[in-house]
């Protein structure tokens, strides 16, 4: 890490809305709200994983933060500036800046282009570079991906999952940017193929000091991987910190049930299951007071009306629960 | 002793395509004891979902099942007409696959669907046909059973559409259930809760269940015994403590050692070199021998046979050749 107290990405107060109504002249119906009022610091040179299950908005998150999604309110400030009132000039530096990768990586790779010109469209549409010049990019950045050169000339069939990845790595580094937004970079990958790509990524990360924030469903990862762990629940941050204490001393009951949901693989593991009742409450009609009340095991009467504070458990780790309000 | 249900010996199921024969497993030998979950572990393309389905006899054409046999009870599965098999399948095996919302038909309530096997195998008739049915959605503890008999499949969240297969799965009451990365495409919680309600229908039903999956933390969480699946073929197998803490194929401990976790941290992970060979490549030895750490001459003239280090944990490594008795478990 540079300097850990600089801010690189700040997102307040984020309203994140998709419109559900259909047709012309359909009955309106009201939008549904994915992040309301949603806070999240990434700080520069961090590993920030974003934990969650299906539909808690973690996706979305990463979607509006590369403008690929509108939001309907707050701020995500970039280096000190609004990444939502960019004119289209700085979003084109901005969009050299920031990076996504996306889960499948087959389906990220244009099937009718060769991997030369796959890794080389950044470089002709962001830089000055002539055809020898760019060449030489893309075989350097291959290289530092893991591959050969003599892969430029394979069309992504000819890949296996762990190659594509690599060779999304490589067209996402190719301008050099400071943010890598990551969306489940493994999870279509097998165990073995999986330790490559993590490893790779750690190396990427300090040979060009890069940021990352990677969203993954999968605890394992993210704890092996991530200075700085959010957990998300419908839409809302449960509980933040340094990985370590997160892992440690896990506070809010969803953040507990998950951590005890995800198998060990050692037959002798003791483990006390934090069970929870049914499923997610459906988005569009979250429950009132705290979110998670209607499947928290240790919900009390003030759950369901009001909603929790956030509390300091450690340094810097911080969980929004009913239950911590007196020992804090 | 308990009895064995299940018998595989030397499976073997081939494709052809246009870059010649595609072996997907290659001489694979396992017996499955009545109650017990059996696991089979492996990265794609080994062979473990292809394993499932020949047990069914569901092995998609142009795919060729050769020179094995497979034995449920008294039933030869391969040798037996058709009209026997569909008489078994879903009746004494059932099968349970990965993704749910593939599975269902889009077209048909859930009760039709329920109904319909129900049906088939004569479980009930009647007005009794949708009572059996509810009572089964209750079982699976799906909320307001009666409503889910009435919906589409599209009007469940992918857990209960889960849980609707596993009670399809149960309609005619088979004692064996092959369940195919059952829970893979569902968020940890929901699978959690899967996972505690099919251990619970094995304890109180005697069910036997075939538990395939990549997932090592499940098959540690689950399984009596496990199989660990590279290239078609068992390169071990054993009880999940001889697996996870008497690991003795470097393949296995490739595996173990790759995946993240708080032991790893701040480390790099270790990683198997290479990568898969194609499934249409042909071996003369061992198939791990190109990717393998340990890798001496033989390995790749001579396919090793399996070793045994216990009763119940076999390895087929050229390394303990020389130090035990050879067979496969009994």
């Amino acid at each position: 890490m540079n300097n850990p107290s600089e801010l690189l990405l700040d997102v307040r107060n984020l309203r994140v809305e998709y419109n559900t109504s259909r047709g012309l002249f359909a009955e309106s119906r009201p939008a549904l709200r994915v992040l309301d009022n949603f806070n999240l610091e990434v700080l520069k040179g961090e590993t920030l994983g974003v934990v969650g299950e299906s539909g808690c908005g973690k996706t979305s998150l990463a979607q509006t933060i590369a403008r690929f999604v509108p939001a309907c309110g707050g701020e995500i400030m970039f280096e000190g500036k609004n990444v939502l009132e960019f004119d289209k000039a700085s979003m084109r530096k901005y969009r050299k800046d920031m990076q996504l990768v996306f889960q499948n990586p087959m389906s990220s790779l244009n099937p009718r282009m060769k991997v030369r010109t796959i890794v080389g469209e950044p470089l002709v549409t962001h830089t000055n570079l002539d055809r020898t010049a760019r060449v030489a990019r893309v075989s350097k950045l291959l290289e530092e991906t893991g591959l050969q050169s003599d892969y430029m000339d394979r069309y992504p069939n000819e890949l296996s999952g762990g190659q594509a990845q690599r060779v999304v790595l490589a067209r996402a580094l190719a301008l050099n940017p400071k943010l890598l937004l990551l969306d489940e970079p493994t999870s279509a990958l097998d165990v073995s193929v999986q330790a490559q790509i993590l490893n790779l990524l750690k190396k990427l990360q300090n040979d060009h000091n890069l940021t990352y924030m990677i969203i993954s469903h999968s605890l394992t990862v993210v704890e092996h991987i991530s200075d700085r762990i959010a957990v998300l629940y419908l839409g809302e941050i449960v509980e933040q910190g340094p990985c370590g204490s997160v892992f440690d001393k896990p506070s809010h009951p969803y953040t507990q049930a998950l951590f005890s949901s995800t198998p060990i693989p050692d037959p002798n593991h003791q483990r006390q299951r934090v069970n929870l009742i049914g499923t997610v409450p459906n988005i569009a009609k979250p429950p009132t007071g705290c979110r998670f009340h209607t499947r928290c095991p240790e919900a009390m009467e003030i759950c369901h009306k009001v909603k929790p504070q956030t509390h300091t458990i450690a340094d810097q780790h911080t969980s929004a629960c009913h239950l911590l309000a007196d020992s804090h | 002793m308990t009895e064995v249900i299940l018998s595989v010996e030397d499976l073997r199921v081939s494709f052809p395509t246009p870059n010649g024969e595609l072996s997907a497993v290659r001489g694979v030998s396992f017996s499955v004891k009545e109650g017990q979950v059996f696991g089979i572990v492996g990265e794609s393309g080994c062979g473990k979902t292809v394993t499932g389905r020949a047990i069914m006899r569901l092995v998609p054409s142009p795919g060729k099942i050769t020179g094995s046999r497979i034995q449920y009870r008294h039933s030869d599965i391969l040798n037996c007409a058709e009209s026997d098999m569909r008489a078994l399948r879903g009746r004494r095996i059932a099968m349970v696959f990965q993704d749910p919302s593939a599975a269902l038909n889009p077209l048909f309530t859930i009760g039709a669907q329920i109904s319909a096997i129900i049906r088939q195998h004569r479980i009930a008739t009647g007005k009794a046909v949708r009572l059996r049915a509810i009572d089964l959605l209750a079982e699976l503890e799906l909320p307001s059973p009666t409503e889910i008999f009435d919906s589409y499949p599209h009007q469940l969240s992918g857990g209960m559409q889960q849980r609707v297969m596993l009670s399809m799965a149960l309609a005619a009451e088979p004692d064996l259930i092959i369940a195919d990365e059952a829970t893979t495409a569902l968020d940890v919680t929901i699978q959690a809760q899967i996972l505690e309600l099919l251990s619970k229908l094995q304890r109180e039903r005697g069910l036997t269940l075939i538990f395939i999956t990549h997932d090592l933390g499940l098959v540690a969480e689950i399984c009596d015994h496990i199989a660990v699946l590279y290239m078609g073929k068992i390169v071990e197998e054993g009880n999940p403590n001889s697996i996870f803490h008497s690991t003795r194929h470097p393949y296995t401990k490739g595996l173990l050692a790759a995946l993240p976790g708080s032991q790893t941290l701040g480390k790099s992970l270790k990683v198997i070199p290479g990568s898969v060979p194609s499934s249409t490549t042909q071996f003369t030895g061992c198939s791990f021998a190109n990717r393998c750490e340990s890798v001496m001459a033989d390995c790749h003239m001579v396919e090793p046979a399996d070793v045994l280090f216990s009763a119940d944990h076999r390895v087929a490594c050229h390394l303990y050749s020389d130090q035990l008795v050879t067979g496969p478990i009994r």
